[in-house]
């Protein structure tokens, strides 16, 4: 009402003013020609006459919060200004896109809503940037999505396009990390059971002595040898962690892997990870030479060395390198990471 | 989840995951397909165009398992610099990729004959295939996929001069009719006979690459000339057996074969006709004969900025002129055409 009072005291600010309802139920009222930016609006106020007044609010879609609806109301404010030049919409979409990804996904999602096609393809350029060079895992962390592929199926394509060493050691640390948590489980239920082991080794070790046989013999070195392994691991893994988690910044999704938050996530059903190695070798009789994080003890042990000389290295740089990937990080913020030199195709005949 | 507000990300529709999908390089895409079932679907059920060249290692075991996933694949790229990729791989993508169109299968030199056998039974829509360096098919095998993929409108088989033969040639005349490009660079054991069966068969021919065809003589490019109207580009480098009467049947094709005058001249001319032609090594050719050609065509040039007649090695060719080189220096007596 105070607005009709408005519109005759200033005949020059007359300005119609649609009316939008949330799906919360919360109900506001955007000026018109802003309003009428996103298609989905317009259409209702054009087709089917609705928006005028508070009682026929135009209700949109559930995708779209009252949070989302000012960011995207603050979009068409800017754009739909006919006078602005290229240079000034672009610097404009550039600090607008500056958003953590929850709520670059919750943008994509009410614009792709509301039918905002410039929006949209804004966000989801935005969003290829943050999945760029992202393994699955970190992606689902970022996304929070569903870790509902079954372990064969998730390792399948991974294991297969590890022509980056750098996801190469990221699988390895993580197979690593998952294994190393079954054995403190382990280590915690059947402590006797260890203890076993080591009288049975001695054993065996006295009965070489005394002339036994070769294949016992065998047997307790790959035992020793796999206990040493577990030691020499939880060593370095907890040298890694500490150094880690000393620098503490979670923007790199390794980081917080390691730091143990994202922990869980990686183990999830032990009792499934467990028959991994018997599942692989069926599907997979080509082997291929990365595939060592669950079956470690079927590696020789030079190779088994050298991933961990490597894993070493790789924990040593990431901690020699960590101010300037900060640096690197910070400056780039939401504005994505260095593009990969394969470029993009464009890969859909028709959108 | 927090919120609840907002449906979840896994809720995405599939058509906004596959838009951002598209920005991302092969090797993400492949990331997000082993994201969660959704992306997994999602992907799997809109991806139509794929490289693997980025691959060093492992490409043959990606292919064997993503073939099966990403069935709507039109276009697949797996040129390699090291070679990978084997039979079995081949055989999936038949199994599989039905819809495919575009496949580039350069420099796999490990394929034997079964990946063709497999390809011409599983890909039958393929219009663009490139099998260059792929030097241990036969030309049987070969023989079998054209008459089996009649859509074929490109193929480049640079290299393979044990595939590459007049059989091939006579399979391809028959059954491909829609044939445009054809690149037969180093095939040495293509002949007159092949060239011709081609020239008859494809009429749509627009581009021909004989670099290195030894065989060839005077009377398939004139075949050629007559047959294939069409024709914008002709490599015959190292064609060491082409002499003037090959020049003289290009140049009067032209003449002969003009369309009815309800066309504006300018129009045809920029339309139709030889805009590039390699006649590099070809030592028999006199400055007459290829003047004559490159005054027919005007879309042959010899000036730096549009050079498309290209005549490396044959130091008596060096008074061709284009047009273009001739007005830029503005001389006063008028060139005779020699095409009448």
């Amino acid at each position: 009402m105070s607005e009709f009072d408005m519109a005759v005291i200033q005949p020059e600010m007359i300005k119609s003013y649609i009316w939008l309802q949330t799906a919360d139920g919360s109900i506001q009222q955007v000026e018109q020609e802003v309003a009428m930016f996103c298609p989905m609006i317009c259409h209702e106020i054009i087709q089917k006459g609705m928006g005028s007044s508070k009682t026929y609010a135009i209700s949109l879609p559930q995708r779209v919060n009252p949070c989302m609806l000012s960011l995207i109301l603050d979009y068409c404010r800017f754009h739909q200004v006919t006078g602005r030049s290229n240079k000034e919409r672009k610097s404009f979409d550039e600090k607008f896109i500056r958003m953590d990804t929850k709520r670059l996904c919750e943008l994509t999602s009410a614009a792709d809503s509301l039918q905002l096609k410039p929006l949209v393809d804004l966000t989801s350029r935005a969003l290829a940037r943050v999945i760029e060079g992202k393994t699955p895992e970190e992606i689902r962390e970022i996304f929070h999505l569903p870790d509902d592929l079954t372990e064969e199926e998730k390792l399948e394509p991974l294991k297969n396009s590890t022509d980056d060493p750098r996801i190469r050691l990221l699988n390895r640390l993580y197979a690593r990390k998952r294994k190393e948590l079954k054995e403190r489980e382990h280590l915690k239920n059947v402590e006797t059971e260890e203890e076993h082991v080591d009288d049975r080794s001695v054993e065996d070790l006295l009965s070489f002595i005394n002339g036994g046989n070769g294949d016992s013999k065998v047997l307790k070195t790959s035992k020793s040898k796999k206990k040493n392994r577990r030691r020499k691991e939880q060593q370095k893994n907890a040298s890694v962690d500490e150094s880690i988690e000393s620098q503490g910044k979670d923007s790199n999704g390794l980081n917080s892997v390691c730091n143990g938050t994202g922990v869980d996530k990686l183990h999830p059903h032990p009792g499934e990870t467990s028959t991994l190695p018997d599942v692989e070798d069926d599907t997979f009789p080509h082997k291929v030479e990365f595939d060592d994080g669950d079956i470690d003890d079927e590696i020789d042990p030079a190779l088994k060395e050298k991933i961990d000389r490597e894993v070493e290295d790789f924990a040593r740089r990431l901690n020699s390198d960590w101010p300037e990937r900060m640096q690197e990080i910070l400056s780039l913020g939401q504005e994505g990471r260095p593009v990969n030199e394969n470029g993009s195709l464009r890969r859909y005949a028709s959108t | 989840m927090e919120g609840g507000v907002i449906t979840g990300w896994k809720d995405i529709p599939m058509e906004l995951l596959l838009q951002i999908v598209s920005l991302v390089d092969d090797q993400t895409v492949i990331m997000a397909s082993g994201v969660c079932r959704g992306w997994r679907d999602a992907i799997s059920l809109g991806l139509t165009h794929l490289s693997l060249s980025w691959c060093n290692k492992n490409m043959n075991n990606l292919v064997l398992s993503l073939a099966p996933k990403f069935t709507k694949l039109q276009t697949l790229i797996l040129r390699q610099d090291k070679t990978q990729l084997e039979d079995d791989a081949v055989q999936t993508i038949a199994n599989f990729c039905h819809d495919l169109q575009v496949l580039d299968l350069s420099k796999s030199f490990k394929l034997s004959d079964r990946s063709l056998f497999s390809l011409a039974h599983g890909c039958r829509n393929l219009s663009k295939l490139n099998i260059s360096g792929c030097s241990a098919f036969s030309d049987s095998a070969l023989a079998y996929l054209t008459s089996f993929c009649q859509n074929l409108k490109v193929l480049n088989l640079c290299g393979c001069g044990q595939a590459a033969s007049d059989i091939v040639l006579q399979a391809i005349g028959r059954y491909c009719s829609q044939l445009q490009s054809l690149n037969l660079g180093w095939c040495d054991n293509v002949s007159d006979v092949g060239v011709m069966c081609l020239a008859y068969g494809c009429p749509d021919l627009r581009t021909l690459d004989l670099c290195g065809c030894v065989r060839i003589t005077d009377d398939s490019v004139i075949a050629l000339a007559n047959k294939c109207l069409h024709l914008r580009s002709l490599g015959l480098y190292y064609c060491q057996n082409i002499t003037d009467r090959a020049m003289y049947s290009l140049a009067h094709s032209r003449v002969k074969n003009k369309k009815p005058m309800w066309k504006p001249m300018k129009e045809l001319n920029d339309e139709d006709g030889l805009r590039t032609l390699n006649i590099s090594q070809c030592t028999a050719l006199t400055p007459p004969a290829v003047q004559a050609v490159c005054d027919t065509f005007p879309a042959l040039h010899t000036c730096s900025g549009r050079h498309s007649l290209i005549m490396s090695g044959c130091l008596n060719l060096m008074s061709v002129h284009c047009a273009c080189a001739v007005h830029a220096h503005r001389t006063a007596s008028n060139i005779p055409h020699p095409a009448h």
